[in-house]
């Protein structure tokens, strides 16, 4: 029981969670072809990360180091910037093809150009197109 | 002006942090003005990076106390943020200001549409603002957040022109550089869970050779390794360099590229110097040799001018790990690699402008069809091949010296008596015979016999940018010695 207990301690558990997390957003990062998992995906492995960090801070003796806290909050509030663009980015590209998922590989030799330096190129065209619709 | 430069660094360090901040933040409250704010801008923020240079060599007299630190408010090291100039850092923002500069004026001839205008200058003035502040920070942490607006302000510029090919080059762009910058954090998380600070300083002084060391290296290394787009972990960069505006490309390609392998060679150069090994440094080689065959045979197959640059960088970048196995035999090494990583940006970006120049006066940039542009197009061609010869390395070029300089080194290695420098040496100038077949490729059409057509017209700035910043690229060499001597002024390096 008292062995139980030690290996429940916060300092080893959330470590061990959090790297146990880490792993799993890369799997999905990787496996999964859905955009919207993938960014998912990315998040439980940030999850993990802060779940590692705020169980480091938590070791030992007396109360948890506020220097972990403060970077765990910075942490969120970039991954929440980050994941708010990515899905933006993926409604837009959903807009466009149809999919929500990448186009494979690099772009087609004879794919034609959109030069916005030239004058006949009409911003957003596709998506005004859409919208209409 | 020697007694007061030491007094005046700090403010001029902050201050320059400061100014790169207020400019972003203004085009952003302000977009209408967005370009004004950046045109006169990048001149502000070049003069005074410049300005800071001179500053400064005028007041690093020995390479042990040349580091410069500003403890942000006042807070010192273990809890404040602190930044952190030395040669190295000086070296590139000088870089990035001449390169971040001919960008800016390039833009103001290529993005002329006015909403775009609106969108484009204060997500440049972002990346730029990012760029200084990752060269001058000195705290694991703080890099996080400056890597994070690097990354996210290059997707939105890569997303730029609104196509599926670009938003999906986007996309993936930045998943891979999500997944950068959390590999990464983890390795940061680490190394402040067993040391307690986040001080690259006082990291260094604290690290010793252990498990929780030799995992954070991993997972640090391994997530700049994606960002740089260094050999296997290179496929996104293709799709996202080939399909962004002209000027962004070069600024990808040129700088931001560069600012991740800049922060692999600080972290190795600093916390994770006693981790490196012999065997480490071969399979790093390896991989660079790899990365040379491989982006120069896909830079002679592709078919679009800014796909060959394109892979050109994967294959250039190869030079860069080649580096490190000669940076274990002689430590002196990391300073030509510097040089070269210098030398590369600045002839990457002339010729992605180049390119731009010429993709939008043929309104295409398939590389068979252009010849007639080619032939009337004298003077960006020009550019394309001085900035393309420098990459070549032929003689009196900066990237002369540069690859002269890695086949010293490369030769060190074989007369130290390690048999694999042969295979160093072999790499170093076969990737050189390589960079002439692909830049070759998009310059010999202008040498046939056929039609002219200069295709549509093109604003002077487009026209000139190029060619002004693939001079500086070709005589960067006369530079040499003066970046040499900045590189020494970088406290803790061999």
């Amino acid at each position: 029981m008292e062995w139980l207990a030690q290996q429940l301690a916060p300092g080893l558990i959330y470590p061990t969670a959090g790297a146990i997390l880490f792993a799993l957003g890369l799997y999905g990062l990787i496996r999964r072809h859905h955009l919207v998992l993938r960014i998912l995906a990315l998040n439980i492995m940030g999850s993990g990360v802060f779940m590692v960090l705020l169980g480091i801070a938590a070791r030992g003796e007396g109360p948890p180091d506020p220097v972990a806290q403060a970077l765990t909050l910075t942490g969120i509030v970039v991954a929440v910037s980050a994941t708010a663009f990515a899905l933006a980015l993926v409604v837009r590209l959903t807009r466009i093809t149809g999919q929500a998922v990448m186009l494979p590989g690099p772009p087609d030799d004879h794919a034609p150009v959109d030069d916005i330096s030239r004058e006949e190129h009409a911003p957003s065209a596709e998506y005004d197109r859409e919208h209409r619709e | 002006m020697n007694e007061a430069a030491p007094a005046m660094l700090p403010l001029a360090i902050s201050g320059l942090v400061a100014l790169s901040l207020a400019l972003a933040i203004l085009a952003t409250v302000w977009p209408r003005q967005a370009h004004r704010i950046g045109g006169y801008g990048a001149v502000v923020v070049t003069a005074s990076v410049l300005t800071l240079s001179a500053l400064f060599l005028a007041a690093g007299p020995e390479p042990e106390s040349a580091a410069t630190r500003v403890a942000l408010g006042g807070w010192e090291a273990p809890l404040g943020l602190m930044l952190h100039l030395d040669g190295l850092s000086m070296t590139l923002l000088v870089l990035t200001a001449v390169v971040g500069l001919a960008t800016s004026l390039y833009s103001l001839g290529y993005v002329h549409d006015p909403i775009e205008r609106r969108q484009f200058w204060p997500l440049w003035l972002w990346l730029w603002a990012g760029l200084n502040m990752l060269l001058l920070s000195g705290d694991a942490f703080n890099l996080y957040i400056t890597l994070e607006v690097v990354s996210l302000s290059a997707v939105a510029l890569v997303a730029f022109t609104g196509t599926a090919a670009a938003v999906s080059g986007a996309m993936r762009y930045l998943l891979v550089n999500i997944l950068g910058s959390l590999s990464f954090l983890m390795g940061v998380v680490l190394l402040f869970g067993e040391h307690g600070v986040l001080d690259l300083v006082l990291l260094e002084a604290r690290t010793e050779i252990g498990p929780t060391e030799r995992m954070a290296a991993v997972l640090m290394t391994a997530g700049l390794m994606v960002k740089a787009a260094l050999f296997p972990l290179h496929v996104w960069l293709a799709p996202a360099h080939g399909s962004a505006p002209a000027p962004v490309s070069a600024v990808l390609s040129g700088l931001v590229v560069t600012g991740s392998f800049y922060l692999i060679l600080r972290l190795w150069m600093g916390p994770f110097a006693p981790l490196a090994t012999p065997a480490f440094g071969i399979l790093v080689g390896l991989l660079g040799v790899a990365a040379l065959v491989w982006g120069s045979a896909q830079a002679l197959r592709a078919g679009r001018l800014k796909s060959i640059v394109a892979y050109s960088t994967v294959a250039q970048f190869g030079y860069l790990l080649i580096a490190f196995p000669l940076m274990l035999v002689d430590p002196e090494a990391w300073k030509v690699v510097v040089f070269f990583a210098v030398v590369h940006a600045l002839a990457k970006a002339s010729v992605f402008l180049a390119a731009g120049t010429l993709q939008h006066a043929a309104g295409h940039d398939r590389v068979a069809e252009m010849g007639a542009i080619l032939r009337a197009r004298g003077r960006t061609v020009f550019a394309l091949g001085l900035a393309g010869v420098s990459l070549m390395g032929l003689p009196f070029t900066g990237g002369f010296i540069a690859k002269y300089l890695l086949l010293e080194a490369g030769l060190g290695t074989i007369l130290a008596g390690s048999l694999i420098g042969v295979l160093w040496v072999v790499a170093i100038a076969g990737g050189g015979l390589l960079a002439a077949g692909y830049v070759l490729r998009m310059v010999a059409p202008a040498f046939h016999h056929g039609p002219r057509d200069a295709g549509e017209a093109v604003s002077p700035w487009m026209d000139w940018v190029p060619l002004g910043l693939a001079v500086v690229a070709a005589a960067a060499g006369f530079a040499g010695t003066l970046t040499l001597h900045t590189l020494t002024l970088t406290p803790g390096a061999p």
